[in-house]
């Protein structure tokens, strides 16, 4: 096998043993059967054959060795790519010779969690649920991404991370406080209060000009700006049960929460506008916990228990005949269960007054009990793969909930488009509100097979058009935030081209972390 | 020079006469002066870009002030140059209600805002009673912590225009997209408006920003709460604010609310000083836009729930002072256009050190505080107290402030040790500085190395001619 | 008109094949559709209750690379099956297919997200690489054994019926020569095991109280074939396997009862493979003796005044039905507690990890008998947490558990009472 002739090679054992002399022998692997572990995703690379295993997999356990590892990258010039959970693999499938996959395993501390001022210190593999069973136990909260409570808490502060209950606690770049991070020259960087005090993250800001503005963007730097070795992310208040309720068995879980302090409603209107309307209107009023317009395909991603099921149900046309235009809002009574009820006339008074209707009941009991907690506590993300293998995710956006309309819109223009290969969906329009209504969110999600042809063609015509809407200065709007390949072709069009490049050369001047994110700056 | 100014945004606004740039050589704090060689005062973008294609040409450095007021040396060109007076700019661009927010030039004040935004039922998110001349703009892109630690959000900017040190014109978040409303603040790309906050201008000139802003409540009840040690206060608010009770939260010492609330000194203050308890918690419970009257009061009722678990007494007043909640909630809500700053009422000038720390800690810097005060000389009812709660409690904004008469060369000198050494036992007990004005960038970076490395970094890249604010922070 | 609504191509999106052959072609799309979502490593997340016990896969927590996942077991499959590896080119492939406890946590973890047999590519995964690479010496004595005592333990066939000569008073009936209801298979390690012959005893004895009408095949019981199943000898399994189902259809009885968990897994799901089909119910003893205490014909004597905790093994539990896309992972996880909560005295705290997600105890999958190491570490962990509970002992039904927790718990500063359940039951009555 050609990995042979890679392992005999004088280079490959020289990067070897230098990964060995820092990290110990059994933390560092090369041999195919590890290296066939780390290219998988979800995403079409593997599929399309875009992607390559690793040449090298090691394990550190602390900053230091994180340092170690980065600065031996640097020395021999060998692209690496730090993971968390690495869940989906979203940018962690090699795509160049030589990669060392930088794999957390060894780094799963939840270092501290301070109650009265509600911070938790964690490392890179604890997931978000680990982390909401410890905060839970505490009287707080943290939030899960759609893609899932199993991905890693770190991992996902670096990324989107637009949690259901963002709507009131806020969304996960807001959430971050001290970071530690190896940046890609191998230089330790301490962010917020860790700058001052290793130990002590339990700020964000500064000092000065706030460095976590390298950190992200809407979707991360994508493993481009270095490792995050430890950062320190908020807990919020929340009037829940100190372990989440749930009764049954799997893939059958139904979760209740209280009903003196959260209540689940799904409200339907004949528009777009009329829904988001409503959803503006709930933010004014600052009311809820969850506020969410999501496309029909959700509601029978995350509930159908079997692709039988799935199939039968969507042909059935429940969802679809029933959540169209539907808002999922949840109340919740952080302050006590008559805020509750506070909040339940006003919504009350809000639906009457936008004329909307609650879905069938039938439905909503059918849903609610085991979907709607998805969005507190974890969305079981990956169910939206069960029904073709994978997804599509396109045209996310953020500004205001109104903006969101047309932009969903031309996500449902595409869609319809190129169906097939796009499988039947009735409209893919999710939208989010978030800050109590000061943004709204909005993404284009899909069912597509996942067949390498149809994966390949359709995703050669979607960069064409996203290419083609830059070019045309925008008219339809693009959302300029995506990682990946729309960094090289947004960043000229959105004039930041020079500026992240300019940071990339300065951080990273070997090009060594995860090439060629996020951006190439030699390109 | 002066021509080529004078091209850029009209001979009236360029000002090189020895009175005006003496005032812009100094502000209210002890730096020492430094005098400029010109103030010019822009009226548009396109003006600030010239000038700072000017300053690239000429390597004369900018220093950016949209205030009228100052208080941290920010604005004093370390380097000499020009000093760029931004409060020409005072429009108010846009009042966005539907999506709560709205757009502003730098010299729009708070008090302005506040009026404006009054008139859609809308407030902005301003600090604790700022001065008449500070700029709106500023005090969020600076940090200046908010009044109402309820809401997700720690600082309402969004998105902003920034004219880059390297020449660029460039626009934060989803505004960089010319067909949205510049609502959300991340992108385009990575999160390049962080990088403007806290910045001193150091590394771009702001021309507008787009803020959020919040429902104005028409219905609030003022609820005040005596505490002899600051440290009895910290429980009560971890409990009030994880409740999710109350809008403007905050506390004060009786030296600072005194002075708050002296209509006229010195007989009101000395009276307030004898009946005001050591500190005051003040809580405003607010009604929403729907059915206030229900939110009002089943907060209240948490409030008192609490209260009465943890044993203090949420009162409508504090010493006795008539009216006090009316006059509490009419201050917090129409902010003076002008009039002496109520900081400055016992000496014509205060000088603060502050912070960002837990609550649970803040007693032990209150009694660093006190300490060096008491070996300076200074009495411990001089000392003035402000913890502004964060984020739902999380942390806090704690300020010290100590009174000076700028007047007296022995009381500068006394207050201006006193501010250096104990700015100095704060930090190094762990008092974290997120703002470092003036003395306290060497105190901050020289132990930040990474940080204080990559930050020069950033700053060849925004600013590669360090023409803007050089000096200042670690540049 | 309405427009056609645009479905899967491949009709197995529309219905996972269940019913087809588990061949190539079933593996490569359990494989390929592997999203790499990692729940295959993790308690599923509404489950979690705190971050220590979080993870689900035993060897993912102890060899923490990915290749040692479900997820990576995936990849490795797609590999071979798509020509790109062999099963020689590393010798690593043998520790990624064989230090798993085939446990079947990832397994229904994995379930809760897509419709797939985890457990069941494995043991293709396994038959195939031993069709290219021979069995593994670790289990020499496993197939030797098989092979010469139709056992596991490399025990003559005339020990397996040693237990009963103690009991030759209570008069078992003989089902080679007798007739009876009830058939109680006892297994291999109940049989064999002189270390948990008390537990087998106790067993009878409590049938025999009860008046059940049952009856052992002796020394001419045959293993169930759990253990070649496991480590992926097909035809060794399908050998005593299609042997049992007929002697026992032979038998005319109407229920067979195992106290093993792994024979109960087996004879209760793997049979259902085989053209043969079973005439009769199969349960756990704890399944039969539930219904007894449910009739109130069970009659304690004592009160045991403890604090117990319950480990659920796999194979009764998550591992001991039938799979029906979309239907609940049941298991025999209810009945056990149910007797349990009926001693006198008895209290029962439960661990993080229970039910279909339960960690395993590290005994299966043939890492008891060939990877000690690992087997005893998994069993380590499932120790601690059973102190963390606060229960004085540890209660569960299968000898692989007892035997492996046993062996873990050996040299923990923390002890850890292991006691089988009926033994409990015993010490009431």
């Amino acid at each position: 096998m050609a990995k042979k002739n890679t392992q005999n090679n004088e280079r490959h054992q020289q990067i070897l043993q230098a990964f060995q002399a820092a990290l110990g022998i059994e933390n560092v692997k090369d041999n195919p059967a590890t290296m066939n572990a780390y290219f998988g995703d979800w995403l079409p690379p593997k599929l399309l054959g875009m992607s390559m295993p690793p040449e090298f997999v090691v394990l550190p356990s602390s900053t230091l060795e994180v340092q170690a590892v980065i600065k031996i990258c640097n020395r021999f010039k060998v692209p690496f790519i730090p993971v968390g959970s690495n869940q989906w693999s979203l940018t962690g499938s090699p795509n160049r010779q030589g990669t060392v996959i930088i794999d957390c395993k060894r780094m799963g501390k939840i270092h501290e969690i301070d109650e009265k001022n509600m911070y938790a210190v964690i490392e890179p593999l604890v997931t978000l649920a680990q982390l909401q069973a410890e905060a839970y136990k505490r009287g707080l909260y943290i939030g899960s991404p759609e893609a899932s409570a199993t991905a890693s808490a770190i991992a996902g502060h670096c990324f989107q991370g637009m949690w259901g209950v963002g709507y009131r606690l806020g969304v996960a770049y807001r959430n971050i406080l001290g970071i530690e991070w190896v940046l890609p020259n191998g230089e330790i960087l301490r962010t917020g209060s860790f700058a001052q005090d290793a130990h002590n993250g339990f700020w964000g800001e500064g000092p000065g000009p706030d460095l976590r503005g390298m950190l992200r963007g809407y979707a991360g730097a994508m493993g481009g700006f270095g490792m995050v070795t430890k950062m320190a992310v908020k807990l919020h208040p929340y009037p829940g049960p100190k372990t989440w309720p749930v009764k049954g068995t799997i893939p059958n879980q139904i979760s209740v929460l209280p009903e003196d302090r959260f209540k689940w409603y799904i409200i339907k209107y004949d528009s777009l506008e009329g829904a988001i309307n409503f959803m503006y209107e709930i933010g004014k009023a600052e009311i809820a916990g969850v506020v969410q317009k999501w496309p029909t395909v959700y509601y029978i991603w995350w509930w159908a228990n079997s692709n039988e099921q799935y199939w039968t149900e969507w042909q059935k046309r429940t969802f679809q005949d029933n959540v169209k235009n539907a808002v999922g809002v949840c109340l919740w009574g952080f302050t006590s269960a008559k805020q509750l009820e506070y909040e339940k006339r006003v919504l009350e008074d809000i639906i009457k007054e936008t004329g909307g209707k609650p879905i069938k009941q039938e439905v909503f009991d059918l849903w609610v009990p085991r979907t709607a907690n998805n969005w507190i506590r974890d969305t079981h993300g990956s169910r939206m793969m069960r029904p073709s293998g994978t997804f599509l995710a396109l045209r996310l956006q953020t500004d205001t909930l109104k903006y969101s309309i047309d932009h969903v819109r031309q996500g449902y223009a595409w869609v319809e488009k190129f169906s097939p290969p796009i499988l039947d969906c009735d409209g893919p329009d999710w939208i989010g509100g978030y800050d109590f209504g000061h943004f709204g969110f909005g993404e284009t999600d899909f069912p597509v097979e996942k067949r390498a042809d149809d994966i390949g063609d359709l995703m050669n015509k979607l960069l064409a058009m996203t290419k083609e809407d830059v070019q045309n200065g925008l008219e339809n709007g693009v959302g300029p935030f995506l990682g990946g390949p729309y960094h090289q072709m947004a960043a000229p069009v959105f004039n930041y081209e020079n500026l992240l490049k300019s940071i990339k050369k300065a951080i990273d001047p070997n090009f060594v972390s995860n090439p060629p994110h996020n951006i190439d700056p030699n390109a | 020079m002066l021509k080529e100014l004078r091209d850029i945004v009209g001979a009236k606004n360029v000002l090189d006469d020895e009175e005006t740039l003496a005032l812009y050589a100094q502000d209210q704090s002890l730096a020492p002066p430094k005098k400029p060689c010109a103030v010019v005062k822009p009226k548009s973008a396109e003006e600030i870009q010239e000038l700072v294609a000017f300053a690239n040409k000429t390597l004369i450095p900018l220093t950016a002030s949209s205030s009228t007021i100052h208080f941290y040396g920010a604005t004093l060109p370390e380097h000499g140059g020009i000093v760029v007076d931004l409060s020409r700019m005072n429009q108010i661009l846009e009042i966005d209600p539907l999506n709560r927010k709205v757009k502003i030039e730098p010299g729009v004040t708070w008090q302005q805002l506040q009026q404006a935004l009054k008139e859609h039922d809308q407030m902005p998110l301003n600090p604790l009673f700022p001065h008449p001349g500070t700029s709106a703009m500023t005090s969020s892109l600076e940090r200046e912590p908010m009044l109402i630690p309820k809401y997700e959000y720690g600082d309402p900017v969004l998105t902003m225009q920034v004219h880059l040190g390297n020449g660029q014109l460039f626009k934060t978040g989803s505004a960089s997209d010319s067909h949205t409303l510049g609502a959300y603040p991340e992108g385009p790309g990575i999160d390049f408006w962080r990088f403007f906050l806290g910045a001193q201008g150091t590394l771009g000139i702001v021309s507008w920003v787009n803020l959020k802003t919040e429902y104005r409540p028409k219905h609030q009840k003022a609820y005040f709460v005596a505490f002899d040690e600051l440290e009895e206060a910290a429980d009560p608010i971890y409990k009030l604010q994880r409740r999710h009770i109350g809008n403007e939260c905050f506390v004060l010492n009786r030296f600072l609310l005194a002075q708050l609330l002296c209509k006229e000194y010195p007989k009101d203050f000395t009276k307030l000083m004898e009946d005001l308890p050591p500190y005051t918690l003040v809580l405003v419970i607010a009604g929403a836009p729907r059915r206030p009257l229900e939110r009002i009061a089943y907060e209240e009722e948490a409030l008192m729930e609490i209260a009465a678990d943890m044993k203090f007494e949420p009162a409508k007043t504090v010493g006795g002072v008539a009216g006090l909640g009316t006059t509490m909630l009419e201050m917090l809500h129409d902010l003076p256009k002008d009039g002496r700053y109520w900081k400055t009422l016992y000496k014509n000038s205060t000088q603060d050190i502050f912070f960002i720390t837990t609550m649970d800690r803040a007693q032990g810097f209150v009694e660093i505080a006190q300490g060096y005060a008491a070996a300076c000389g200074l009495s411990l009812d001089e000392l003035g107290i402000y913890l502004q709660p964060l984020e739902r409690g999380r942390a806090c904004h704690l300020c010290i402030s100590l009174p000076c008469d700028r007047d007296s060369e022995k009381d500068r000198q006394r207050i201006k040790n006193l501010h250096a050494d104990l700015s100095q036992a704060l930090w190094n007990s762990g008092a974290f500085f997120t703002r470092p004005y003036g003395s306290w960038a060497d105190m901050v970076y020289r132990e930040t190395a990474t940080y204080t490395a990559t930050l020069k970094e950033l700053k060849k890249i925004f600013d590669p001619n360090n023409i803007l604010n050089p000096g200042k922070l670690c540049f | 008109m309405a427009k056609e609504m645009l479905l899967p191509k491949d009709p197995r999106y529309l219905k996972y094949p269940l019913d087809a052959p588990f061949d190539k072609e079933k593996a490569r799309w359990i494989a390929f559709n592997c999203s790499r979502c990692s729940v295959c490593k993790w308690v599923n997340s509404w489950q979690v209750k705190s971050a220590r016990y979080a993870r689900i896969c035993p060897q993912h927590t102890r060899y923490l690379y990915d290749s040692h996942s479900g997820q990576g077991k995936c990849d490795l499959a797609l590999a071979i099956i798509d020509g790109k590896m062999k099963w020689d080119d590393d010798p690593e492939i043998k520790d990624i297919l064989f230090r798993c406890t085939m446990c079947g946590g990832c397994d229904a973890m994995d379930k809760n997200i897509r419709d797939a047999e985890l457990v069941k590519l494995y043991r293709w995964m396994r038959s195939e690489y031993i069709k290219a690479m021979g069995p593994l010496p670790e289990h020499k004595n496993l197939i030797d054994s098989l092979k010469q005592y139709d056992n596991v333990w490399l025990q003559p066939r005339s020990k397996r019926n040693a237990w009963a000569q103690d009991l030759k008073n209570l008069g078992i009936k003989d089902l080679n020569k007798e007739k009876a209801d009830v058939l109680l298979f006892v297994g291999c390690t109940y049989g064999l095991s002189q270390e948990l012959k008390p537990t087998i005893l106790n067993i009878a004895k409590i049938l025999k109280q009860n008046k059940v009408d049952f009856g052992i095949l002796g020394d001419k019981e045959l293993c169930c074939g759990s253990p070649p199943d496991k480590i992926g000898l097909l035809d060794e399994f399908e050998r005593l396997a299609t042997a049992n189902v007929k002697r026992f259809n032979e038998l005319g009885i109407s229920t067979l009862i195992t106290p093993c968990a792994g024979c109960y897994g087996t004879i209760r799901v793997e049979y259902d493979e085989l053209p043969v089909k079973k005439q009769f119910e199969v349960l756990h003893v704890s399944e039969y003796l539930d219904r007894l205490v449910a009739d109130k014909k069970i009659n304690y004597q004592r009160e045991v005044p403890l604090t117990v905790t319950w480990h659920d093994p796999c194979h009764m539990g998550r591992m001991g039905r039938p799979y029906v896309p979309g239907k609940d992972l049941e298991g025999v996880y209810d009945e056990p507690r149910r007797i349990l909560k009926s001693i006198p005295g008895v209290e029962l705290v439960e661990m993080e990890r229970i039910r279909e997600y339960a960690w395993c105890c590290g005994g299966g999958g043939g890492a008891f008998t060939g990877f000690k190491d690992f087997a005893q570490w998994t069993a380590r962990e499932r120790l601690t947490e059973a102190k963390d509970t606060g229960a004085d002992i540890l209660v569960t039904s299968c000898p692989w558990c007892e035997s492996n927790l046993r062996a873990g718990g050996i040299g923990m500063d923390e002890k850890m009472e292991i006691r089988n359940l009926f033994d409990l039951m015993m010490q009431a009555l």
